[in-house]
């Protein structure tokens, strides 16, 4: 080889070396999403909405239809359909599916046998498990966030290198209680930094919330602008003894103007908005499908990455099972108008998956409690029925197998995280051993 | 004798008269005098400890209608103070509320604008329990004095939402 050449070839290649490693450093912090840092997996959809179908349904009434089909805007009938039953609700007194003659199942996959596998089947301990992607025990403390990272965390560290704003993050609670605290970890590395937005509307968007929040004092502009400035000043003298994540999630100055704008509309929708709820009668109407009014009214004011919303009001089944049917019937038409919806809104239509599950379900036998119309009710004490849950996985037919049904046993509750990251395409840049679970991808196209 | 025990003889004996002059040296103690540092910071200002909502909202209705809070109002309170994620926003949304009310007890603007030391003094003492120091009376005395547009409410609302007042 020729002494010349061989220099010309390595002064090319410690300039190609030079301009590639240029390149790579310089490539995250231009990309078109505005985000610093890419992730490193491929998203398969831009949107997740996870609807926690709790209160504890056990497979019994739900997927295998054993009081007729009461889930009939979601799933297909197994033998005779809905069956009228005393007590239960009305046929005519049962809004329209939304999706006309179509079964929510026909958009997506059914797993019919899916494991709530270790854990007291508590509601708390099933919520932190389906966020956290990690079982319980039961040390479990209700006072505290949870021990381990929520995916809201998993979501905004990892799929935005920790720019992402908590605005494309929403958790959407039916109840307070300990719930309020299920939107970030005490993990160190992730924790409120990284948490989600969250708001539970029927205590904020009510008339307490109305009379506590809903008539400030408005100042003028300059007014604010001085107001800012003192602020600052006085906040410029505590910076050494400030911590804002101590006191929970934190948006910026611009998205606490949104966040503020948009608790006036939901006021002024409840009070004086022509659409507001009418999803049928007082009867019809319950908390579960207020929650999933609002989880609308999120979606469509800032069309979140990652959205999720509970529904619990089955849960009466403790002592009246005949309202857990009846609730279930609610909760089943709700979510299948929470996916008509979606597909309705430009800007998540067909870019949106969409998973339905139950924290976990209820015992096989029966507590001491028998409902008017002489059914008993049923308590949720981590017998193996219990444990037993379905799992559907809705979205375009380009990413999640349509109309798939999967009857024999398949999958875990902590399986949804590990999901939810694959989908968003950031599942690999978590780090290895904190998920236990695996991608739900026997759903996938 | 030959060579090599001469030069080992000769070689070691310098060797253990230097060890025996430092082991016999008498160590001289060396006295530095000087003054432990010490933190200074003004009696009021360290505030470690993050408020609870029933602390701050208590405080907070205090501050503004100079009297305790209601339980039947606190309790509310305490239900919209958890029902919505980003405190901040409803803290500021809470202080905005009270300031709205017609009993909020704040001085008035002519008292401000004609005893601005004391209206700010008395105004920290209430909001952040404490006295404010030269830069802060000097800094909003200067803002009230070169600015008509400041009120009372502005300034009430800039330290209450401010993050001394989260801390205690």
């Amino acid at each position: 080889m020729n002494i010349d050449s061989f220099k010309m070839k390595r002064r090319e290649f410690i300039k190609k070396i030079g301009l590639s490693a240029a390149g790579v450093t310089v490539a995250p912090y231009i990309l078109p999403s505005g985000r610093l840092f890419a992730q490193t997996g491929q998203r398969k959809v831009n949107h997740v909405v996870f609807c926690l179908l709790a209160g504890g349904i056990r497979n019994d009434e739900s997927v295998k239809q054993n009081e007729g089909n009461l889930m009939s805007t979601m799933l297909k009938d197994v033998s005779g359909g809905y069956v009228e039953q005393p007590g239960f609700l009305q046929r005519e007194n049962i809004p329209d599916n939304p999706l006309g003659l179509q079964r929510l199942q026909d958009n997506g996959t059914l797993f019919k046998e899916v494991r709530f596998a270790e854990g007291p089947t508590g509601h708390y301990n099933g919520h932190i498990t389906a966020l956290t992607g990690r079982y319980t025990n039961a040390t479990l403390n209700l006072r505290a966030n949870p021990d381990y990272p929520t995916v809201f965390e998993y979501y905004r560290k990892h799929a935005g290198g920790g720019e992402m704003s908590a605005l494309n993050c929403w958790w959407i609670s039916d109840s307070l209680g300990p719930y309020p605290a299920l939107n970030y970890s005490s993990y160190p590395g992730y924790g409120a930094l990284y948490g989600a937005n969250y708001i539970q509307p029927s205590s904020l968007i009510s008339v307490d919330g109305y009379n506590e929040v809903g008539n400030p004092f408005y100042f003028t502009e300059k007014e604010k602008d001085l107001a800012n400035k003192i602020k600052g000043f006085c906040d410029g003298n505590f910076t050494s003894q400030y911590a804002a994540e101590s006191v929970g999630i934190v948006n910026n100055k611009s998205e606490r103007v949104q966040l503020e704008t948009f608790i006036n509309e939901l006021f002024t929708d409840a009070i004086s908005g022509p659409g507001y709820f009418n999803w049928g009668s007082g009867d019809w109407v319950n908390n579960d499908l207020l929650n999933i009014y609002y989880a609308e009214k999120t979606l469509e004011k800032f069309e979140p990455e990652l959205l999720v919303l509970n529904l619990q009001a089955v849960d009466i089944c403790h002592s009246e099972f005949t309202s857990y049917c009846n609730n279930l019937i609610r909760a089943d038409w709700g979510v299948t108008h929470l996916w008509n919806f979606i597909q309705s809104t430009p800007g998540l239509a067909n870019d949106t998956v969409m998973i339905v599950m139950p924290e976990h379900g209820r015992n096989a036998d029966p507590n001491t409690l028998v409902d008017a119309y002489g059914r008993p009710a049923y308590d949720h004490t981590s017998d193996e029925r219990s444990r037993e849950i379905f799992t559907m996985i809705l979205g375009p037919s380009n990413v999640i197998k349509q109309g798939h049904v999967v009857s024999s046993e398949y999958g875990e509750s902590i399986d949804v995280v590990p999901t939810i990251a694959n989908l968003l395409g950031f599942d690999a840049d978590i780090p290895l051993g904190m998920l236990s679970g695996n991608s739900l991808t026997d759903a996938y196209a | 004798m030959n060579m090599w025990e001469f030069n080992k003889k000769y070689l070691l004996l310098p060797l253990i008269l230097l060890f025996v002059t430092i082991g016999c040296k008498r160590e001289e103690k060396q006295y530095v005098y000087s003054v432990n540092s010490v933190d200074v910071s003004q009696a009021g200002t360290e505030k470690p400890y993050v408020k609870t909502s029933s602390e701050y909202i208590s405080i907070a209705y205090t501050d503004i209608f100079g009297e305790n809070i209601p339980n039947k109002k606190l309790e509310e309170l305490k239900m919209v103070y958890k029902s919505f994620g980003d405190v901040g926003v409803t803290e500021d949304l809470i202080i905005r509320n009270f300031l709205n009310d017609e009993a909020a007890d704040l001085p008035d603007e002519t008292f401000m604008q004609e005893n601005p030391d004391e209206f700010v003094i008395e105004a920290y003492k209430k909001v952040f329990n404490r006295v404010p120091n030269e830069l802060e009376l000097w800094y909003l005395k200067d803002c009230i004095e070169n600015d008509s547009a400041l009120t009372p409410h502005v300034i009430y609302y800039a330290l209450m939402t401010s993050n001394e007042y989260r801390q205690f």
